[in-house]
């Protein structure tokens, strides 16, 4: 009996790396089942995009925007086409010749969209005039360059991002930015400061151009737990900032945002997905804004003498695209913004008055009420 | 003698069967009037058209002088109603519903107010949805009664009350009438009741008035007579005929008649038919009589 | 006379008018300090997304309160056939305007709980730079609507059955020609058009469709 009992200890010795193996190979099991998943998910998606790039007989196209279908969405596909060609063909005008046979975007068979350079999985198909759309601002703005991207963002505007304006009052009226204060205020400069044109200055130069001291203060204050989660802190920083906050030292300040400026202008550090760069005053969406009130104010051609211009500052590129002084297409946007303010929260008098019309109206109706039942 | 209400000629229609026609009442100020009709006979109907709760499309309306629905709130002000079914608030209390009350009749009489809740044992604090068929009944007599009405215009107010709370009711009703005068619209289906109070009688039946008079010439106004040898062709009556039918022997006829009075005697001496009996009918009898004599002569209703 | 009436409505719409009014004070409340989490400018765009969609409670609220406080008013009238009321020694005009003004009188409470929360929300708030409080403004535009609301219902409600079958054809009428063009491949669209007549100056309702906000730019 105790060889038994010996015996049995020594299986059960034995079959604990066993089990512990048992347990490895199950979570081994299941990344390699993922890892199968995702390869034969991007073998399908790369084999479908194979094919319909060489079976060109679905491509919807729209001067030099091309779409390339499988048919199955054909129809879906020419109605987002069509709908986009008012806003593209006034931009486009006749140069449509610049991006023909480019195709940017094709959209596939249930949920595959399929760009020329990435393959985006996961996106509904049923909104393709909104991915259409995406993908034109996205393709445009990879064709304007990198310089002017660092300005712009990722994207191009298109003339529809006038209707974005709203957005942008609220941005500028939000902003604690002295400068975009003054801005708001109607002081030109500031418009120009505050949208960052200037970008040719050294990083330092920009900054103080930018800002005053209590604005960069406030920036390093804000950006600090941010730091923390998103941006990455580096162990020098910490002296720094609390010199730049506490102790109110302005160097300080400016070294920080300086080196923020410097490693955050890569555009591909916030491209693709955001539209915000700490140390700019104000983000992408109201740079991008400026640059459709520019193609808006130069008419046909506007956008290819934007994205062909070989100028490397954002101002004088605008200037190309809107054929007017950076002066007058900042007034212009700034009119613009302001126009776009909402409306006032106040009841208007004549709202007043129409609603105690009614309200008598009906009171006066109520007692004539009938006393026969 | 003025009337407390007269109508003239009124004619309402209510739905596609029924039909108010050319109703001309006279209610005696100081009289109670006693407003006889079987179930669905307009009864209601007429009262409503009384009141101003309904617009008829013929004929005009007076009530204590005034016509009716132009001055019917003046005339409103003067007169307590019991409706057939209870239209006080259920939520009410029936102290609220007494404020209630109060508020809006400028003649309201709280010390009758009070006896009256003593009276009918009521308690101040009791939810109308609460109470019993007599309470309710009686707090809407309280209510009738105590803003001292010149006019008071009872649907059938004790229609499904206890013979106890029935006798209360009326009690206090009477009492009323004798302290103050007033005017009493009663109708009820319950002839035995009415014939116990009214002085004056009003008969509905399918819409029309059948007879209208004084309770005393209605109770002995109507007889039975028992008639024999009676002729072809009846020579003209100080009375009148409603009907004539023979006896099952068939030697003899059975005449209901109205307007009899203990001299007519005299008719039947001498000469044919004779007269064998004299029958009284009470007025559960000479109403069910009238009902039948009506039916006959408007068989189409 | 009023004091009675607008004792029965009390009677009949205090037990929601407590709730309602606790709504009313607490929207404002939630408006500013759901969702807000400091001070930072670019949290401020995301208050005010905050506030509209609370903002949206205001126009339903004030729908709400016009209903209840305008049919309660009539509700148990109804149930009697109005016998009560007709029998009382009042003019019909005067019986109606003494229970629209004790309803009138009932709007009171919610309305000033909307606007002593839209007060005392934003005054324990420190908004953001750029934003400013809108209490008064805000507690007006509500008043307006919810007296709009009431007086539209209490009329509704105070007329015969057939007056309400009138409204409520002209509704289906609306609705029946919208499916039918809809059927019929139409590009008509008789409820937008409605909508627009009666939300759009000198519309009835323009006031319901304003911006319901507590703080703005």
């Amino acid at each position: 009996m105790p060889t038994m009992k010996l015996m049995l200890a020594i299986a059960f010795l034995l079959a604990l790396p066993w089990r512990a193996m048992s347990g490895q190979a199950q979570d081994l099991a299941h990344v390699i089942d993922s890892l199968r998943e995702r390869v034969s998910f991007w073998d399908s998606a790369a084999g479908y995009y194979d094919s319909i790039t060489r079976a060109d007989v679905d491509t919807v196209r729209v001067g030099g925007f091309a779409v390339i279908t499988n048919g199955a969405d054909l129809a879906a596909v020419e109605d987002a086409v069509n709908e986009l060609r008012d806003r593209f063909i006034p931009i486009v005008g006749p140069d449509t010749i610049l991006f023909q046979d480019k195709y940017f975007a094709v959209l596939g068979r249930g949920s595959h969209v399929v760009t020329e350079d990435i393959i985006l999985a996961g996106l509904i198909t049923d909104n393709i005039t909104s991915q259409l759309h995406d993908a034109a601002q996205w393709y445009f703005g990879s064709e304007t360059g990198r310089q002017f991207q660092s300005w712009l963002g990722p994207r191009v505007p298109i003339t529809d991002s006038i209707a974005e304006l709203p957005g942008i009052y609220e941005v500028i009226v939000l902003s604690p930015l002295t400068v975009v204060q003054r801005c708001h205020s109607g002081d030109i400069d500031a418009c120009g400061a505050s949208l960052a044109l200037g970008l040719h200055q050294t990083p330092e130069e920009a900054l103080r151009a930018w800002f005053n001291a209590a604005d960069r203060r406030f920036l390093v204050g804000q950006l600090r737990p941010q730091w923390d989660y998103d941006l990455g802190r580096r162990a020098d920083q910490t002296d720094g900032e609390r010199r730049c906050i506490e102790s109110e030292s302005d160097a300080d300040c400016v070294r920080i945002l300086a080196g923020l400026y410097r490693s955050g202008m890569d555009v591909e550090a916030y491209a693709p997905g955001t539209n915000f760069h700490p140390s700019l005053p104000l983000d992408f969406a109201t740079h991008s804004s400026l640059a459709a009130v520019a193609l808006e104010l130069g008419g046909d051609g506007a956008y290819s003498r934007l994205i062909t211009s070989n100028a490397l500052e954002p101002e004088a590129r605008l200037e190309h695209a809107a054929r007017a002084s950076i002066d007058s297409v900042l007034r212009t946007w700034h009119a613009w913004v302001l126009r776009a303010a909402p409306p006032s929260v106040e009841v208007q008098p004549r709202s007043a008055w129409v609603t105690l019309f009614w309200v008598v109206v009906t009171a006066f109706l109520a007692a004539g009420s009938s006393r026969w039942r | 003698m003025s009337n407390a209400i007269e109508t003239h000629d009124l004619r309402y229609r209510a739905g596609r069967d029924f039909e108010i026609r050319d109703l001309s009442l006279a209610v005696p100020t100081g009289s109670i009037y006693g407003f006889l009709g079987p179930n669905g006979s307009g009864k209601t109907t007429t009262i409503r058209l009384v009141l101003g709760l309904l617009r008829p499309s013929r004929g005009s309306i007076s009530v204590l002088n005034r016509t009716i629905p132009g001055e019917s709130t003046a005339a409103l002000a003067e007169t307590g109603y019991v409706p057939e079914r209870p239209h006080l608030y259920p939520s009410f209390t029936v102290d609220e519903i007494l404020n209630m009350h109060r508020a809006f009749f400028t003649r309201w009489d709280p010390a009758k107010a009070a006896q009256l809740v003593e009276t009918f044992r009521l308690r101040l604090n009791q939810k109308i949805r609460n109470m019993s068929k007599g309470e309710t009944g009686k707090l809407m007599m309280l209510l009738a009664l105590a803003q001292r009405p010149e006019l008071l215009v009872l649907d059938e107010p004790t229609d499904g009350l206890d013979p106890v709370v029935r006798r209360d009711v009326l009690m206090a009703l009477l009492e009323f009438v004798s302290e103050h005068g007033a005017t009493v619209f009663i109708s009820s289906h319950l002839v035995h009741e009415l014939e116990r109070i009214c002085d004056w009688v009003g008969v509905m039946d399918d819409g029309h008035l059948v007879a209208e008079m004084p309770m005393q010439a209605f109770k002995s106004g109507i007889k039975r007579l028992r008639v024999e040898n009676v002729p072809a062709i009846v020579a003209q009556t100080p009375f009148v005929i409603l009907a004539r039918d023979t006896d099952a022997l068939g030697n003899s006829e059975v005449w209901t008649v109205r307007g009899w009075q203990d001299p007519m005697t005299q008719y039947f001496e001498g000469s044919t038919p004779s007269l064998r009996e004299v029958v009284d009918l009470d007025l559960e009898e000479g109403f069910v009589e009238l009902l039948q004599v009506a039916r006959e002569r408007h068989p189409e209703g | 006379m009023l004091r009675i009436i607008l004792y029965s409505q009390w009677k009949w719409s205090r037990g929601w008018l407590l709730p309602v009014a606790v709504v009313g004070f607490a929207i404002p409340y939630f408006m500013l300090r759901v969702g807000y989490s400091g001070e930072r400018y670019w949290d401020a765009a995301g208050l005010l997304e905050q506030v509209a969609a609370w903002g949206r409670g205001y126009p339903a609220l004030a729908a709400a309160i016009g209903l209840l406080v305008g049919t309660s008013a009539w509700i148990h009238d109804h149930r009697g056939d109005h016998v009560y009321a007709l029998v009382l020694p009042t003019p019909r005009w005067y019986y109606v305007l003494l229970r629209y003004t004790a309803g009138l009188v009932l709007l009171a409470p919610a309305m000033i709980t909307v606007f002593l929360g839209a007060l005392t929300a934003t005054w324990f708030t420190t908004l953001p730079a750029g934003i400013y409080a809108y209490p008064i403004q805000l507690a007006a535009r509500f008043m307006l609507a919810t007296l709009l609301a009431y007086s539209l219902f209490f009329a509704i409600a105070s007329g015969t059955q057939r007056a309400a079958g009138a409204v409520l054809t002209i509704v289906g009428i609306v609705v029946v020609t919208q499916l039918l063009a809809g059927i019929a491949g139409s590009d008509l669209n008789v409820l937008e058009a409605a909508f627009d007549r009666i939300t759009i100056w000198p519309g009835p309702l323009e006031v319901f469709v304003g911006r319901w906000m507590l703080v703005d730019l």
